[in-house]
């Protein structure tokens, strides 16, 4: 498969990533070679097979709903790179 | 020293564990300049914890079980209060909030964390070029790359910094760059050690493992950290292990899987003399895992896929890195473009590409679906082996700067470690035998069926070291 540039746009807008023209350049080789290297799976005999592997003793595993006090809220609020007081700022959504 | 004996003098009052603490950061602080393998020594915790284990002691205070072992983690592992960046410039300045559960346990028993090493980042490599902060080097020979993700880990072990280093293991990031510098690492079964508290790269895939200058530490280590945690839904709540077996009873399967020119010409003769080593000791047995080939190109759709999920959280908002943006989808883009390496990028428009519509089909459910081949490929081989031998990696350690614009040369240094993360079971790493002309070392793996992990330790034990 080729990835030709406006392809490389078209997921790098999916995937939220501003490239640069020089990345754009690359990464349109690269993923053409990469994508030609990946086509090998074709040759594997599939058509039988269930989508999803599961694990012999896997169980579901699922979390009791309980509340739990957490201590460290400052901890997570001193990450924030723009806040005011207590809250974390952001741009605004919705024009 | 060993780490047993200085658990010994410790408990005999002959050393200090502050002491201890002291002479691995000024060694550190000595020789690591050289090697780069840490991204941040913890000296004021560490020493804090040193002096509370030499409390205990005074007081005769019964101390935890890893009393006297110094431990680096990769720097993807949470600890609470202390930076952490999975080497990407994204998180830089990132504070943990709490503990993974690794940490918790590790500080729990009273070992000492000494710092958080370098590796690709957010673990994605094969020689920690990655790290948008340093090149970690070979211990061995600095013109080697240690191999990745965890080749902070790996090199820190190696050049005597710490007793043990956790690294984590998505495609064989631990097993890899231990081959790589000459050391044990073990891959855990997948859902036997806690996943909470590590960013996570490939959820399906992801498994923390100890990495050790031998098998006595790596166990040690293993013991502690391993267990059911329900914090994360997919640890296996007691599971049922296989029976570590006397050494006559052991069958090891040989895979026929190395045609000319997929290993290097010394590893296949070590290859050969390890086999003609251990075939007096157990029984041998030819084995076939048809499907091996696809495990690496399907694992880099499944990994990459995962990986570009995951990694929507680092938005510039919540996370480090904010260079600002005039809307929000203008900031995402910006923030992500900046705080991102090469790498990272890469494998998000791969994953990306995989999951977005019109060619799901064509590559990551097909990918899935192999994984269902290779995972009966190995099934049916433990039907007649107890552990399967083949090398860690194709090759000993390269060059620096070898790879690092061939990605898909990259990925092939993972050819052998992959199926095993594919397959969700174990796989141990022990150093054997050297390429001629630079003495670099060569390691193989033991690999296991699902819940074998102490069992291939003991064959490893038995059989290598």
């Amino acid at each position: 498969m080729q990835t030709d540039e406006k392809l490389i746009d078209y997921i790098a807008d999916l995937s939220r990533l501003e490239l640069t023209a020089e990345e754009k350049k690359k990464y349109s080789i690269q993923m053409t070679e990469i994508l030609n290297w990946i086509e090998q799976i074709n040759k594997a005999d599939i058509k039988d097979e269930d989508s999803f592997m599961y694990s012999s003793q896997a169980i579901n595993n699922r979390a009791e709903d309980i509340a739990e006090e957490f201590t460290d809220r400052k901890l997570i609020i001193d990450n924030f790179k723009d806040r005011e007081f207590d809250f974390l700022k952001v741009k605004k959504v919705i024009e | 020293m060993n780490s047993a004996k200085v658990m010994e003098e410790l408990k005999n009052r002959k050393i200090k564990m502050a002491d201890l603490v002291k002479y691995f950061i000024d060694k550190i602080k000595r020789e690591d300049k050289d090697i780069n393998s840490f991204l941040e020594v913890f000296e004021k915790s560490a020493i804090e914890k040193a002096i509370e284990i030499d409390r205990k002691i005074e007081n005769n205070i019964p101390t935890g079980r890893l009393a006297g072992l110094v431990i680096a983690i990769k720097d993807n592992m949470l600890y609470k209060g202390h930076e952490i960046t999975c080497a990407s410039k994204m998180l830089k300045g990132h504070i943990s909030a709490y503990n993974s559960t690794v940490v918790e346990k590790l500080l729990l028993e009273d070992a000492v964390i000494i710092g958080r090493t370098n590796m690709d980042e957010f673990a994605m490599g094969s020689s920690t070029e990655n790290s948008a902060y340093k090149k970690t080097k070979n211990p061995i020979n600095i013109s080697y790359a240690p191999g990745g993700s965890s080749g902070g880990s790996a090199a820190s072990v190696k050049a005597g910094f710490c007793h043990v280093a956790l690294g984590s293991d998505t495609g064989g990031s631990v097993r890899q760059p231990a081959s790589f510098c000459g050391i044990y690492a073990l891959k855990p079964t997948y859902g036997r050690v806690s996943r909470y508290g590590l960013v996570a790269f490939a959820s399906s895939l992801d498994q923390i493992g100890p990495m050790a200058n031998n098998l006595e530490d790596l166990k040690l280590v293993f013991d502690i950290i391993k267990g059911y945690d329900k914090k994360d839904s997919t640890s296996i709540y007691n599971p049922e292990l296989r029976p570590i077996k006397e050494i006559n009873e052991i069958t090891i399967g040989i895979p026929e899987l190395i045609e000319d020119g997929e290993v290097e010409a010394d590893l296949a003769s070590a290859f050969d003399e390890l086999i003609s080593r251990i075939k007096n000791k157990v029984k041998i047995k030819k084995i076939n895992l048809p499907n091996l080939k696809y495990a690496l190109p399907a694992y880099y759709i499944l990994a990459s896929s995962e990986a570009s999920s995951n990694l929507a959280r680092f938005d510039g908002i919540r996370y480090g890195l904010n260079v600002g943006g005039d809307d929000i989808n203008d900031l995402y883009r910006k923030n992500r473009g900046a705080g991102f390496g090469s790498e990272v990028k890469r494998r998000i428009l791969l994953g990306t590409h995989s999951l977005s519509s019109g060619y799901y089909d064509a590559y990551y459910l097909k990918a899935q679906k192999i994984r269902n081949l290779i995972k009966r490929d190995f099934d049916k081989a433990f039907e007649n082996c107890d552990s399967i031998l083949m090398p860690t990696s194709p090759t000993a350690a390269f060059k620096l700067g070898e790879k690092i614009d061939n990605p898909i040369a990259m990925y092939m240094s993972d050819i052998f470690t992959i199926p095993v993360n594919m397959a969700g079971i174990c796989s141990l790493t022990a150093p054997y035998g050297k390429r001629k002309n630079d003495e670099m070392p060569y390691g193989f793996q033991f690999i296991g069926p699902a819940f074998s992990d102490e069992m291939i330790i003991d064959i490893a034990g038995k059989l290598i070291s």
